[in-house]
């Protein structure tokens, strides 16, 4: 059947949100981060979810770095491949809107 | 033609490596653990492009990169009836009406539940597409490897909502973008393209 041909019911898609996982939908979105520009952090990004940190003024900053720790930083201070991991690692973290 | 806009710093894996494409499973916890910060668009998971506007790439990588944004050029073909299609007028409806049948279901309310509870009211739009194209393998034993709407997409300047200003086209495969069919897009040539 072609895509654009398709049809169904209310009850086709009641059946199949009955049949839900819906504990683990509700797991992930908890997981989720609120961030709505996922575009730039869906891609090509996971490979870095572990690894990318930073030093700055002796303050390691990684993905998983507190939002605090991160408004501390003064952009203006860092060098541009510091800018750029700093910016990764915000987006990581979903405080770039 | 898609245009895909990043980092230097991305661009330059991407560049080494390929596109990396990784789409979790909305109804699977423990394979999503390796997703642990991983956000939901719009329109899933999934690369995200833009189609035949390479300008918008390259302002939307922009806000990201000031120094050195990239933009890539990639040529998909998408096998037939994978690419679901939500600027055609049928599949649009077919999405509405899902969509509305489900909020009213106990599980779709428990889904809206937590996402008031949580204020990710952003990542719903996300969830609905995940959860049609799950529909759509079970029931009409399709596998969606993309997904095609307008969308509106903020770029710097921008202070209000004025709606959609591109169509956006998301690649959940890896597979539909080898190192032979992308290439990183000149910035003279970005008004060309």
């Amino acid at each position: 059947m072609k895509l654009n041909e398709i049809n169904f019911t209310k009850k086709d898609v009641e059946d199949f949100m009955e049949e839900l996982n819906v504990n683990a939908v509700l797991e992930n979105i908890d997981k989720m981060s609120a961030n709505s520009e996922s575009k730039f952090s869906s891609y090509n990004l996971n490979k870095y979810t572990n690894s990318i940190s930073i030093s700055f003024k002796g303050v390691q900053l990684s993905n998983y770095a507190e939002k605090e720790t991160l408004s501390k930083v003064n952009t203006d201070d860092l060098t541009t491949d510091q800018n750029s991991e700093y910016r990764v690692i915000n987006i990581l973290n979903g405080e770039f809107a | 033609m898609l245009y895909h806009g990043t980092t230097k710093l991305n661009a330059d894996s991407i560049k080494e490596e390929g596109f990396n494409i990784t789409v979790p499973s909305i109804v699977e916890v423990e394979r999503n653990q390796r997703y642990k910060n991983k956000t939901i668009g719009s329109l899933g998971y999934g690369l995200y492009t833009f189609e035949n506007n390479a300008r918008l790439a390259y302002e939307f990588a922009s806000k990201y990169d000031k120094v050195d944004p990239i933009v890539f050029e990639i040529s998909v073909e998408f096998p037939e009836n994978s690419l679901l299609d939500l600027t055609q007028e049928n599949m649009n409806t077919m999405f509405n009406k899902f969509c509305r049948i489900q909020s009213n279901t106990k599980h779709g309310e428990m889904i809206y539940n937590q996402i008031r509870k949580t204020r990710k009211v952003n990542v719903y739009a996300g969830i609905m597409i995940e959860l049609f194209i799950l529909f759509l393998q079970k029931k009409f034993k399709v596998k969606i490897l993309g997904v095609k709407r307008w969308e509106e997409t903020f770029l710097p300047g921008t202070k209000y909502s004025i709606g959609p200003n591109a169509i956006e086209v998301t690649i959940r495969s890896s597979n539909l973008v080898s190192k032979n069919n992308f290439k990183v897009l000149r910035k003279e040539n970005l008004d060309e393209a």
